[in-house]
């Protein structure tokens, strides 16, 4: 990898690189990329185990992607967000199918010292939102998530949603509601009552 | 939606929105295995050699080529003009030719058809 220009290479550069040989590339893409990949999955599933293995998936398919990449067509990081959301939204569905666990049935310790009550709200607080995540549509749900949890523009989800802005704003708007009613019942349980 | 309801999800959002968790080197360790498993490489596909390539490596190659071709038209010149030195060697080493008359020359050539049946 050799970039006599000074400038930092770009994203595609580096994956380019990596499929023409370079392991080095591949060191310098993981460590741009990788804790965008990971924070988004985390903030998602609120799961780490859950979230590592997304992240890893998601990378997987980006070194698979490489000799195909064509310069131009999207942004790497792009594209990464739509992979990973996808990937998240496909395990929140399992997730469902799987066993719907109340908010109620977290195990709690029995005396915890405030801080550990405090860290174990907090944590079943962003599984409660997981969860709620997992009752919307895979789009709303997405939409959700790329607005409010990763701090997206409109513009910019509808790049990596691939749907216009007005489409956007609708999917976004109701998954908000639904999330608002999804997650009305467990106000007290969430720690909002006094709100 | 009520308003505390809106408030609540959106403080909710915003919590969440903030983790940022670190990358744990063991996940950075696998993700490089695979971008090291997964790394395309350009196969080397080794050209099957044709028969002509497979003759010039039985006789030695584009040198002893060159020797046969030569040896080739060395002999074909020889046997439409050999020189006289050649054919005097010859003639030293097998000794001249010579021709046997079997039959007593042309004897057979006057001999009737008829007279042998009879």
């Amino acid at each position: 990898m050799t970039d006599t220009s000074g400038a930092a290479p770009t994203d595609a550069a580096l994956l380019a690189a990596y499929a023409a040989g370079d392991g080095a590339a591949a060191q310098v893409l993981a460590n741009r990329l990788l804790p965008g990949v990971l924070g988004q999955a985390t903030r998602m599933l609120a799961d780490q185990a859950e979230a590592e293995d997304v992240a890893q998936e998601a990378m997987i398919r980006l070194w698979k992607i490489a000799a195909d990449w064509r310069e131009g067509e999207a942004q790497i990081s792009t594209w990464l967000y739509r992979v990973t959301a996808n990937l998240c939204t496909d395990r929140l569905r399992k997730r469902q199918r799987s066993a719907s666990r109340p908010l109620e049935d977290v195990a709690e310790p029995p005396d915890p010292t405030p801080g550990v009550e405090a860290q174990m709200q907090t944590t079943a607080r962003h599984a409660a939102l997981a969860d709620a995540l997992a009752q919307l549509p895979d789009r709303q749900a997405q939409a959700v998530a790329l607005r409010h949890l990763e701090g997206r523009a409109n513009p910019e989800i509808a790049q990596i949603m691939d749907i216009s802005v007005r489409s956007v704003e609708s999917l976004t708007a109701r998954g908000k509601r639904a999330l608002a009613t999804i997650l009305a019942g467990q106000r007290a349980a969430l720690g909002y009552e006094n709100d | 939606m009520t308003e505390p309801e809106n408030k609540s999800v959106d403080a909710l959002l915003d919590e969440a929105a903030s983790q940022m968790p670190e990358v744990p080197a063991h996940l950075m360790a696998a993700v490089m295995l695979d971008a090291a498993r997964l790394q395309p490489t350009k196969a080397i596909v080794a050209p099957r050699p044709n028969l002509w390539d497979s003759f010039l490596d039985l006789i030695g190659g584009w040198p002893a080529m060159g020797g046969l071709a030569a040896a080739g038209l060395a002999g074909v010149w020889i046997g439409f003009a050999p020189p006289a030195t050649l054919e005097a060697a010859t003639a030293q080493i097998l000794g001249s030719s010579q021709t046997i008359d079997l039959f007593g020359g042309d004897a057979l050539s006057s001999f009737d058809v008829g007279e042998v049946a009879q």
